[in-house]
Formats: structure tokens, C-alpha cells, sequence
């Protein structure tokens, strides 16, 4: 039951997306977000579907897949459309029961923030699934490197996020495996108002903490017997290189931000 | 009232955990199961006390069939009591007594935690104490005293003794098995606990390959291997000193040697 929960997990392949260097990813992804919201034109917008789309088939994912990731925020959207064009001021387009009014440019400002975040959500998720937790980390710790010397811990947040990567599956596990020793005991997780059931965590939240603590100690101390010490002087197992790809996925990057110029 | 199995299958997505195990255990017995990792013995176990449903035949407990649509699981739980592998990662309460009272109040009942308490042989000092400060062993007994205290009529439990000291493992088995009127049923890798059963059924691979009384099984070498099991040492000392005698613990060998001399 928590299986599916694991939004943007790692879907091996062999696709070109798939085997892009995970900096040009990273990079390319923060300059997509940005373009994201600066773009404010319709033109604009459908280009930045258009690029988005072209990236997803060319990842050639399982379409399912991505698409039950796209569920859970699915709500954010909707309530994002609908508060967008409730609150906006503006001429009146719709009337609802009299006293509820929705405007014009609020329509259309809702909609624009729907495609928005959920093209946000999608192209971040395209980096998670076509690229290994390894890579990912790793190509974190270069693109934050530059900014070492603006005191930014660019080792210790890759490690972090491996480390935390690679502990989401042990955790669910764990939790499944807690829930149903409870659940032998009488604990019921399923019935009850929802302070019934949100009392009913407690059983479950206490022990997971307390395993989780357990073997946080437990790593820092096999970390520290292998003589870990931070990044300082830490050379790699795989070394990577950019090539042709990887300028053939930035010059694509970089015609998408001459068509959003000429759209403007 | 019985557990009875009908053909059990269950799989967790990839291969078959259990491919089709039937049994019946009935009240009182004294059953261990052993099989070696992974064969499929924590699955079976838990479907005893409805945490897995079968997804292929059928498994009653009591009278209630608990892949029926509106089989009354809380009951089936009350009636099974289930330690599972490792029960002090169960552990939540601030104090030993509330963490044992915790199934009791689920199911109604009421919390008689001393009496719980002696029965796996804790202080009644430590009941005030938090269960986070306890040595591992005393926590495993925290935790089985947890299960005990919702007085079940059959109890399982899954590697109730791995990880205590020698000591503490026999004289912990030895408090479970003197519970009367209930069924034990006991996971185990340790064949001497085995054949202090009355019964032993052998998994492998998913399936019951073997259900027999421990003097039948363990006289019988080659099977064993097979699926990666050992007779206990006494069994096999007598089998390689040639005598040839059916033997289960340490004071019958002795006897049986002594008696050649
Ligand atoms: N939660 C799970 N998800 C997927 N597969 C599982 C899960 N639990 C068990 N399995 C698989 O089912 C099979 C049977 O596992 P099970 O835990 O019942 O074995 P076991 O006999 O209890 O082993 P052990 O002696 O190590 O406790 C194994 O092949 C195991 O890999
Ligand atoms: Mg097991």
C-alpha cells in the first residue's frame, strides 16, 4: 500500500534522455523553471508544453507511470484554478448564485498557474525518473560546487540526499512491518473519526522514529570506522564526461528560450 | 477450535511465497515451524491472525473464515495472539505497564499486566520504567508480555528467542511452553527448540514438505539437508557415534551411551 506512494521514482531505461549527464539534467531543468515563470503569454506557454512533451516521449516512459505521478497534484491544480479565479479582480465574466464572481483575467490567470505547476511538477519528476539516485546526488554536488566558496555545503547536502534517497524504501518497509505488529495487538488504523485515527498514528509514529534514530546512529558510526570526513579531498569512482548529447540537449534548451524571446 | 489451511497461496507480487499449504493445528498443540530463510513461514504465520489474506484457498481460525467478506478480523486477533520477529521495534508507550495494557484495551479487555509481567519473568519494578530503557532481552519480554497480555487462545510466535543469551532462550521457551490451554506455534531456526515440540512442520520453497513428530523427522539425515536443516546435536553425536537409537536432547543420549558402556 505504500509502494505506490513513491512519486518520481527512478525508471531504468536506455532512452537518450536516460543517458544525458546528470548535470546537463540538472541544469537544464533550472533554466525550464525559470523560463516557466517568466513566461506570461499563451504562445509562450504552449511552447513550453510543446518542449516538455517532446522531452517525456523521447524519455520513452511507461505512460501510465507518469501519469498516476501526475495524480496527487492534481488537487494543488485544481485549487489553484479555482482560488485563482475566484480572488482575481477584474470585469465580471461569470456569475454564480448572484454573489460568487469570476473574472476574466482571473480565468485566465488560473489556468496559466494550472499548466504552470503542472508542467513544474512534470519536468521535475522527468529528472527523477531518468536518472539513477547516485547520479542524481553526484550531479547535484558538481552543479553546487561553484558556490562552495559562498560557504555552501555542496558535499554535505549531495551526501544528505543520498543517504536519504536510499533510505525511503527501508523506512516503508519498516512502517508496514510496525503497522502490522500493532495492528496484532488490536490497533486499528482504518476506522474511527479522524482524531480516533490520527491518536491511532501514535503506536505506529514512535517506533518508526525510534528505528529510524537507531540506525541514523547506526550509519554515522559505520561512516565514521571507513574514516568518512566530508568532501575535503574525495576523489570519484565514476568519473563523467559531457558529449555530444549533452550539447545537442543545451542547444535544444537554448532555442526554447529564443522562441519564448520572439513570443514575448 | 482448530486453524485450519486449505490450499493456501499467497504471493507478493513476484514468485509464490506459499504455493499451495494445507494443515490443520488443533487446540493445545505444541507445533514449530522451520524451514530455512525465506521458505515462507513469517507469511503462513501471519495469516493465522488475518494480517495477510489468502489470496488462493482458504484459512479458519475458530470457525471464522478470515477471507470471508465479513469475517470479524478483531476477533481472529484476539484469538491469535502473534509475536512477531523482533517485537521490541513494536515498542511505543512511555511505560512498560501502558505499552503491555495497549492490546488488552484495544480489544476490550481488561489490562491484568502483572500477571503478564511474571509470566515471561519480568520484575514488577521495571513496570513503571520507560520500555526505551530497557536491555534488548527485556524489552523482547516487554514485547511478548504485550501479546500475552490479551490472553490469546493460540499464540505464534516468530523467532521468539533469536538474539537472547543462551540462558534467557531456554528459560523464556521453557515459560511459554508451561502455558496451559493454549496452543503454541513457534517459528524457529534452532532445532532443539524444534524437538522440544510436539510437532514439527517443514517449509521449503513456499510449500509444507513435512509434518511429523520431531523423533520421526530428525532420524532421518538426507531429508534434512535437503532443505537445509540439521538434526539437533545430540542426534547427530548419537548418529555418528553409530548408535542408532532415537534420541532427541542431551539427557537421552547420555543415557543411551551409558547404557553401552
Ligand atoms: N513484504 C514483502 N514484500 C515482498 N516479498 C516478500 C515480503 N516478505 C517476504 N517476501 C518474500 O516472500 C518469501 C517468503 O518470505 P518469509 O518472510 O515468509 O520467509 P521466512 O521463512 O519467514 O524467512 P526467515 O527465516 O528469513 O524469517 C521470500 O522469498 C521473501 O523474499
Ligand atoms: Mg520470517
Amino acid at each position: 500500500m505504500f509502494k505506490a506512494a513513491v512519486i518520481g521514482q527512478y525508471i531504468a531505461g536506455d532512452s537518450p534522455i536516460h543517458r544525458l549527464d546528470a548535470r546537463t539534467k540538472i541544469l537544464i531543468l533550472l533554466a525550464y523553471v525559470i523560463a516557466l515563470f517568466l513566461a506570461w503569454t499563451w504562445a509562450g506557454q504552449a511552447a513550453l508544453v510543446a518542449f516538455a512533451v517532446g522531452c517525456l516521449l523521447c524519455a520513452r516512459l511507461p505512460v501510465r507511470s507518469v501519469i498516476r505521478g501526475l495524480r496527487p497534484i492534481l488537487w494543488l491544480v485544481a485549487i489553484t484554478l479555482v482560488l485563482n479565479a475566484l480572488m482575481t479582480p477584474g470585469p465580471v465574466a461569470y456569475r454564480i448564485l448572484g454573489f460568487i464572481t469570476i473574472s476574466r483575467p482571473g480565468i485566465d490567470f488560473g489556468l496559466q498557474m494550472a499548466v504552470r505547476l503542472l508542467l513544474l511538477f512534470m519536468a521535475s519528476s522527468l529528472l527523477t525518473l531518468t536518472t539513477p539516485p547516485v547520479e542524481l546526488t553526484d550531479g547535484m554536488e558538481s552543479v553546487l560546487n561553484p558556490f562552495r566558496r559562498l560557504g555552501v555545503p555542496a558535499h554535505d547536502i549531495a551526501m544528505m540526499m543520498t543517504i536519504a534517497l536510499r533510505f525511503i524504501p527501508t523506512l516503508m518497509t519498516e512502517t508496514e512491518r510496525i503497522m502490522r505488529a500493532q495492528a496484532a495487538r488490536g490497533a486499528d488504523f482504518e476506522h474511527g473519526s479522524l482524531g480516533q485515527r490520527m491518536r491511532a498514528m501514535v503506536p505506529l509514529l514512535v517506533p518508526l522514529f525510534v528505528s529510524a534514530f537507531r540506525r541514523a546512529d547506526e550509519l554515522a558510526t559505520a561512516m565514521e570506522a571507513r574514516a568518512y570526513r566530508g568532501g575535503e579531498g574525495r576523489t570519484r569512482w565514476r568519473q563523467r564526461h559531457l558529449g555530444a548529447a549533452d550539447a545537442m540537449a543545451g542547444a535544444a534548451m537554448l532555442a526554447l528560450v529564443a522562441v519564448l524571446v520572439v513570443v514575448r | 477450535m482448530p486453524i485450519e489451511v486449505e490450499d493456501l497461496r499467497f504471493s507478493y507480487g513476484a514468485a509464490d511465497a506459499l504455493g499451495g499449504v494445507s494443515l490443520c493445528i488443533g487446540d493445545g498443540e505444541r507445533v514449530a515451524i522451520v524451514g530455512a530463510t525465506g521458505s515462507g513461514k513469517t507469511t503462513l504465520v501471519q495469516h493465522f491472525n488475518a494480517l495477510l489474506k489468502p489470496q488462493r484457498g482458504r484459512v479458519v481460525v475458530d470457525g471464522i473464515d478470515i477471507g470471508a467478506r465479513k469475517a470479524d478480523l478483531r476477533e481472529v486477533r484476539r484469538r491469535v495472539g502473534l509475536v512477531f520477529q523482533f517485537p521490541e521495534y513494536q515498542l511505543f508507550e512511555e511505560t512498560v505497564e501502558a505499552d503491555i495494557a495497549f492490546g488488552p484495551k484495544n480489544f476490550g479487555m481488561e489490562p491484568r499486566v502483572e500477571e503478564a509481567m511474571a509470566m515471561v519473568g519480568l520484575p514488577t519494578a521495571l513496570a513503571s520504567r520507560s520500555p526505551f530503557s530497557l536491555s534488548g532481552g527485556q524489552m523482547r519480554r516487554v514485547a511478548i508480555a504485550g501479546v500475552l497480555a490479551t490472553r490469546p487462545r493460540h499464540l505464534v510466535l516468530d523467532e521468539p528467542t533469536a538474539g537472547l543469551d543462551p540462558e534467557g532462550r531456554e528459560e523464556l521457551l521453557a515459560r511459554l511452553l508451561d502455558l496451559e490451554r493454549t496452543t503454541i506455534i513457534l517459528v524457529t531456526h534452532r532445532m532443539e527448540e524444534a524437538a522440544r515440540m510436539d510437532r514439527v512442520l517443514v517449509m521449503a520453497s513456499g510449500g509444507l514438505v513435512a509434518d511429523e513428530r520431531p523423533r520421526t523427522l530428525f532420524a532421518e539425515e538426507g531429508r534434512l539437508a535437503r532443505w537445509a536443516l540439521r538434526a539437533p546435536d545430540p542426534v547427530r553425536l548419537m548418529h555418528l557415534l553409530g548408535l542408532a537409537g532415537s534420541v532427541l536432547t542431551v539427557d537421552e543420549a547420555v543415557d543411551q551411551v551409558l547404557a553401552r558402556v
